[in-house]
């Protein structure tokens, strides 16, 4: 694989990585889906 | 109406990022290409930007009362900036003639693989595994873009470990070559600073060199105690005095003992590169001689 190749297939992980975790952090703690999901941590509420 | 504002500032930011990256990589292949490869003050820069909406969703987090996304969140992002600081260090000493005494650039990959886990884990919210699994292709991405600290791994690999006084000789020869670099900045004469600079890059390969194999530092003893030395007092001495008074004879006796310098600098760079060939023609002679006595050859 070429430097070039390398770095290319690098920089695609890493934004895959880095920067799909960092967006979906920022998404989960603005939705408002993410107060239910943080709810997972708290007790489900009797039926 | 709202989310289509959000979508498309996320699609531009996305397409200008994959630009800039791809500017990018294209300047750092021409680089390669002309064996140029000093770092850039922008070395480094995907692992700063990429994790900011992190800080921005641990703002969030915090502003809603979320105490899991928050811990997530923040010390994520602690974990992504302390491994970015100590990766572009490690990229920036690498291009040059420095003496680390740490592997920063694997420890850097290292804690933004962390960093990653833990945003992906409590920041997301997804399962221990996934993160791990997010860890491990940052890890691989840090890899494949900046590279690991190889020549540290090697010296342990190889029991030639960089001991205190070796490790200090450096240090002080590189801060030979930045005085050196200093006091050039003060001198106006276009030649003069030109010639300085090319002293400075051929001290800076020679050292380079040295660090990278210091079995080599013996003979070049003199080189790092005697001329690196001479030179910093005279460039120093130069550039006091050249500030305050002209004097045609003392730029001219400075000229000649730059030049003096400059093939100094250039012999004892080519007894390094003569060095490595030494060694490699006992290697092959070594081999040729192993592979008769086996009746290979």
């Amino acid at each position: 694989m070429s430097d070039r190749a390398r770095r290319l297939v690098g920089v695609l992980l890493i934004l895959a990585a880095i920067g799909v975790a960092s967006w979906q952090a920022l998404l989960v703690s603005c939705s408002s889906a993410a107060a239910a999901g943080s709810a997972r941590h708290a007790v489900g509420a009797p039926r | 109406m709202r989310r289509l504002l959000l979508l498309i500032v996320v699609v531009l930011m996305a397409a200008a990022l994959l630009a800039v990256v791809l500017r990018r990589l294209q300047g750092n292949a021409s680089e390669h290409e002309a064996g140029t490869a000093e770092q850039s003050p922008m070395t480094g820069w995907l692992v700063f930007l990429l994790p900011l909406p992190v800080a921005a969703a641990a703002a969030v987090s915090m502003a809603r009362g979320q105490l899991v996304p928050l811990l997530g969140d923040a010390i994520g992002y602690a974990l992504f900036l302390s491994g970015a600081i100590l990766l572009r260090r490690g990229l920036l000493s690498s291009g040059r003639a420095a003496v680390e005494r740490w592997p920063l650039k694997t420890l850097g990959s290292a804690l933004i693989s962390v960093a990653t886990a833990l945003t992906a884990w409590l920041g997301v919210g997804h399962h221990p595994v996934i993160a791990i699994a997010f860890a491990l292709v940052a890890l691989l991405g840090c890899y494949l873009t900046y590279g690991f600290d190889r020549h540290w791994i090697r010296r342990f690999r190889d029991g030639r470990g960089i001991g205190a006084e070796t490790r200090a000789t450096l240090a002080q020869a590189k801060r030979s070559i930045a005085a050196i670099e200093q006091a050039s900045r003060d001198i106006r004469q276009p030649e003069l600073s030109s010639r300085l600079r090319r002293i400075v890059g051929l001290a800076s390969e020679i050292l380079g060199r040295l660090e990278q194999d210091p079995r080599n530092l013996r003979r070049a003893r003199k080189f790092l105690i005697v001329y690196l030395d001479g030179v910093q007092r005279i460039v120093e001495g130069y550039a006091k005095a050249h500030s305050r008074i002209s004097a045609p004879d003392l730029e001219e006796r400075f000229r000649r003992a730059l030049i003096t310098v400059e093939d100094a600098f250039r012999e004892q760079q080519q007894k390094l590169l003569e060095s490595d060939l030494d060694d490699l023609d006992v290697q092959i002679e070594v081999l040729t001689k192993q592979l008769q006595r086996e009746g290979i050859i």
